[in-house]
C-alpha cells in the first residue's frame, strides 16, 4: 500500500470537507418548498440537466461571464477553475497508466510525483509530465494574476474590490499557497530523483545544489498536502463555498427550481452561498457614491453566511436591481434580500380595511388604478384620463376616493405576509368592477399586481396601453421637433423587461435622444421605496447625480414612466422639463381629441407638482 | 338631558415630568429628521390609512413625543408603508422610519 503521514492534513481535509458539505446540501435540499421539489424531479432526467451540465463548464470552469465584463478577470478566474480542475483529471489519469487501477486512495494521484519517483519505461510519462507542468504553470498564472489585482483592480475593469472577513483571508492566502508549494515539492523531487518536465525539472535543476535535501523534500510535501488540508476545511466557512455550490444552483436553475417563496428557503441558502464576493457588482452600486461602501449585496450574503447581519446592509438598499444585472454568477439578489427581510411575525392591525367600500356604479372595460405616487404627481393622472376619453374608452377610477395601497412597499420592507389584507381588499375592487383590463401607472403597483395578485384580468402598465392604442390608431397625435431622453424606471424597465414600448410611443412623438445608462444599465432615480435608512439629502443627491448622466446634450425634456421617479427628479429642483409618457403623449393630441391642449413650454405639471 | 350636539372635554394636562419620554428619545435619536417636523399635517392628509381609520402620523408623532404612549402601538400597527408621506413632507422628515424605530422600540418586529 502506497502511504505516508504526510498526505494525512489532505486526506483528513477532504474528509472533513465532504462531510460538511453533505450535511448542508441535503439540509437545503429538504427546505426547499414543495413546488421547488416538484420542478426538480420532474426534470431531473431530462434534457434541461444537459444542458446544466454545459452550463456548468462554461459558467464554473471556463468563465464565460466574467470574460465577457473584462478578459484578464475572466482569464484570471478560469485558469484557476479549469486549470486546477484539469491537474485533478489529468492527475488521475496519469496515475492509472501508472497503477492500471482506478480504486486508488483519492491522495495518490494528487502527490502522484512523491509515489511515483522512478522514470518508466513508458513513452507516456514524459508526455503526462509536459502536460502536468503545464498546466501548473497555467494555474500558477491564475495566482499570479489574483496576487496582483489586489493591487491594482483597476487593471482588472473595477474600480473597487471586496473587503473580506477574517475567515475569507486565510482561505485566500491558503489558495494563493497551493500552487506554488506544490511546484516547489515536485521541484526538489524532480531535483532529488530525476524526472519532470520543463518546468519542475528547470526549477529542479536551480535548487540541486543548496535546497534539495532529504529534509526539505519531506518538508514540501508536507507544506503542499498542509496547505489543501487547511483550504478544504476553511472552504464551507469562507466564500469559497460558491465553489461547489454555484454548480448545484446552475443545475436548480436548468432545473426550474429557484422560483423565490419570499422567505429564506433552501433557494436562498443555495444563493446565498454561490456569492463568490467577486465585487464585480460593488461599481454598479449607486450608493457608492454616497460613500455607503459596506452595504452591497456581496456585503449582505457575506454577513448572512456568517449570521452577523446588521441593520444597514439590510434595510439600506435601494433595490435597483442593478447588482443582479452585473452578477457574472445570475444570483437574484432583490428576491434574496427580499427573503431575507422576510418578517412574518411583524405585528400590524390593517382591520379597518374591511370598512372599505369595493362597489361600483358603472360597469367599466378597463379600470385606471392610478397608485398612491400617481396621486401625488396628478398630471399623469389627468392626462391618463385625457388619453381615455380622446380613445372613447369605457373606463373608471379605481382608487379616486379609496386608495389602497398595492402592497407592494410593505412587501419590500420584508412585511409580505401583513400585507394580505391590502392585496384581498385591492382583488375585490378589481373582481367586482367586472373590468378586462387593469391599467396601471404606476411600475411597483404593476409589478405586484403581476406578481402577487394572480388576477384573472389582463393586468398592463399605461405605456403598454398606451403603445396598444397607438397600434389601433385610436389616438390622433402629432409629432412634435423636441429633443427628449427617456429614464427606464427600475421597477419597469430590469424588473418587468419593459422597454420598447416606451420607446415606441416617444420615437413617434418626438426625437429620441439615447443616453448610455439606458435599459437594464438604467440607473435609479433615488426615491426607491425599499430604501428605509437615507435621508432626503442623500436620496436628493443620488437624483442630481442621476440626472447629470442620464440627459444628454441638447435634450430639453427628460420623460419617463414611473410617477415616484417624475417626482424625485423634479424635487431636485433641476431646471429641466421632466414629464411622465402619459404627459407627453397627452401634449400631442391634436386639438380636435382634447379640449385640455397642454401648452407645450408652459413646464407645466413638472414644475407644479 | 338635551343633548346640543357639543360635548365638554376632557382635561388635556401633559405630564411631561410624569410621562415616558425615552421612546420618543429612542426615535429621534435613531432617526433624527424628526426634529425637523413643523407638525404641518400634509402625511396625514395624503395617507390613505388616515382617510379611511383614525391613523394620523402627525398626531401620533405628537403624542409620542408628549409621551403619551398609551395608544402607540394600536396606531402604528395602521400604517400600510405605502410612502406618500415621505414624498410630501416638506421637511424631509423619514416617516417611514420614524414608524420603523417605532415598531422596533415597542418590539412590533
Amino acid at each position: 500500500m502506497k502511504f505516508n503521514l504526510f498526505v494525512l492534513p489532505f486526506t483528513i481535509g477532504l474528509v472533513v470537507l465532504f462531510c460538511i458539505l453533505i450535511a448542508k446540501y441535503v439540509r437545503w435540499f429538504l427546505n426547499l418548498n414543495p413546488e421547488q421539489r416538484d420542478s426538480v424531479k420532474k426534470n431531473f432526467l431530462t434534457i434541461k440537466t444537459l444542458s446544466g451540465l454545459k452550463e456548468i463548464l462554461l459558467e464554473s470552469l471556463l468563465h464565460r461571464n466574467i470574460s465577457k465584463k473584462n478578459r484578464l478577470l475572466g482569464y484570471m478566474h478560469m485558469s484557476l477553475a479549469f486549470g486546477w480542475f484539469l491537474l485533478i483529471i489529468v492527475g488521475h489519469f496519469e496515475s492509472y497508466s501508472y497503477f492500471k487501477t482506478a480504486m486508488e486512495p483519492p491522495y495518490i494521484p494528487i502527490f502522484l510525483r512523491y509515489f511515483q519517483q522512478d522514470a518508466l519505461a513508458d513513452p507516456l510519462q514524459v508526455v503526462y509530465w509536459f502536460v502536468m507542468d503545464f498546466l501548473l504553470l497555467f494555474v500558477l498564472s491564475g495566482v499570479a494574476l489574483a496576487w496582483y489585482k489586489r493591487q491594482n483592480q483597476k487593471r482588472f475593469g473595477m474600480r473597487k474590490t471586496t473587503r473580506h472577513l477574517p475567515a475569507d483571508r486565510v482561505a485566500l492566502s491558503v489558495l494563493w499557497l497551493i500552487f506554488p508549494l506544490r511546484l516547489l515539492a515536485e521541484s526538489i523531487t524532480s531535483a532529488l530523483y530525476g524526472g519532470g518536465s520543463f518546468l519542475t525539472s528547470g526549477l529542479g535543476s536551480l535548487l540541486e545544489n543548496n535546497i534539495a535535501t532529504n529534509l526539505s523534500f519531506v518538508a514540501s510535501w508536507w507544506a503542499y498536502s498542509i496547505s489543501l488540508g487547511l483550504f478544504f476545511i476553511c472552504l464551507p466557512f469562507s466564500r469559497y463555498m460558491h465553489i461547489p455550490t454555484e454548480v448545484i444552483l446552475i443545475m436548480l436553475r436548468n432545473w426550474g427550481a429557484t422560483k423565490y417563496s419570499g422567505k429564506i428557503d433552501g433557494i436562498t441558502q443555495f444563493e446565498v452561498h454561490s456569492c463568490s464576493s467577486c465585487g464585480i457588482c460593488l461599481d454598479s452600486c449607486q450608493l457608492m457614491e454616497l460613500g455607503h461602501s459596506n452595504i452591497q449585496s456581496p456585503y449582505l450574503f457575506r454577513n448572512f453566511r456568517a449570521n452577523r447581519l446588521t441593520d444597514q446592509e439590510v434595510q439600506n438598499c435601494l433595490m435597483c436591481g442593478r447588482c443582479e444585472t452585473a452578477c457574472v454568477v445570475g444570483i437574484k439578489t432583490n428576491s434574496a434580500r427580499q427573503a431575507i427581510r422576510h418578517n412574518s411575525s411583524a405585528e400590524v392591525n390593517h382591520d379597518y380595511l374591511r370598512h372599505v367600500d369595493t362597489s361600483f356604479n358603472s360597469s367599466p372595460d378597463v379600470l385606471y388604478f392610478a397608485g398612491c405616487m400617481t396621486h401625488l404627481t396628478p398630471g399623469i393622472k389627468k392626462s391618463m384620463q385625457t388619453i381615455f376619453k380622446a380613445a372613447k374608452i369605457n373606463y373608471a377610477l379605481a382608487d379616486e376616493d379609496r386608495n389602497i395601497c398595492c402592497g407592494r412597499p410593505m412587501m419590500l420592507s420584508g412585511l409580505a405576509d401583513q400585507a394580505a389584507a391590502m392585496v384581498n381588499k385591492n382583488k375585490e375592487l378589481f373582481e367586482k368592477s367586472g373590468a378586462r383590463t387593469l391599467v396601471t401607472s404606476c411600475p411597483i403597483c404593476y409589478k405586484v399586481f403581476r406578481e402577487e395578485y394572480n388576477l384573472d384580468i389582463e393586468v398592463i402598465h399605461h405605456t403598454q396601453y398606451i403603445d396598444r392604442l397607438m397600434k389601433e390608431g385610436k389616438l390622433d397625435l402629432v409629432k412634435s421637433e423636441e429633443h427628449v431622453a427617456y429614464h427606464d424606471p427600475c421597477e419597469l424597465g430590469r424588473s418587468s423587461g419593459i422597454y420598447d414600448e416606451p420607446r415606441n410611443i416617444i420615437n413617434s412623438l418626438a426625437n429620441l435622444n439615447e443616453t448610455p445608462a439606458n435599459r437594464e444599465l438604467a440607473l435609479c432615480c433615488g426615491g426607491s421605496i425599499a430604501n428605509i435608512i437615507l435621508t432626503s439629502h442623500e436620496k436628493k443627491e443620488l437624483a442630481l447625480s442621476a440626472l447629470e448622466k442620464i440627459v444628454p446634450q441638447n435634450t430639453e425634456t427628460l420623460v419617463t414612466a414611473c410617477p415616484l421617479c417624475k417626482k424625485t427628479f423634479v424635487s431636485t429642483g433641476k431646471s429641466l422639463k421632466i414629464i411622465d409618457i402619459a404627459e407627453l403623449v397627452a401634449e400631442n393630441l391634436t386639438v380636435g381629441q382634447t379640449s385640455r391642449k397642454f401648452g407645450k413650454f408652459q413646464k407645466v405639471e413638472s414644475a407644479s407638482i | 338631558m338635551n343633548s346640543f350636539g357639543f360635548e365638554i372635554q376632557k382635561d388635556n394636562t401633559i405630564e411631561y415630568d410624569k410621562n415616558d419620554l425615552s421612546l420618543a428619545a429612542f426615535v429621534l435619536k435613531h432617526e433624527p429628521s424628526l426634529y425637523n417636523c413643523i407638525q404641518c399635517g400634509s402625511c396625514s392628509g395624503s395617507c390613505p390609512a388616515s382617510a379611511i381609520s383614525s391613523y394620523q402620523f402627525r398626531k401620533m408623532q405628537l403624542l409620542m413625543r408628549r409621551g403619551e404612549i398609551k395608544n402607540l402601538r394600536e396606531d402604528v400597527a395602521h400604517c400600510l408603508l405605502c410612502g406618500k408621506c415621505i414624498l410630501v413632507c416638506p421637511r424631509g422628515v423619514n416617516t417611514r422610519n420614524v414608524i420603523r424605530q417605532i415598531r422596533i422600540a415597542l418590539n412590533m418586529n
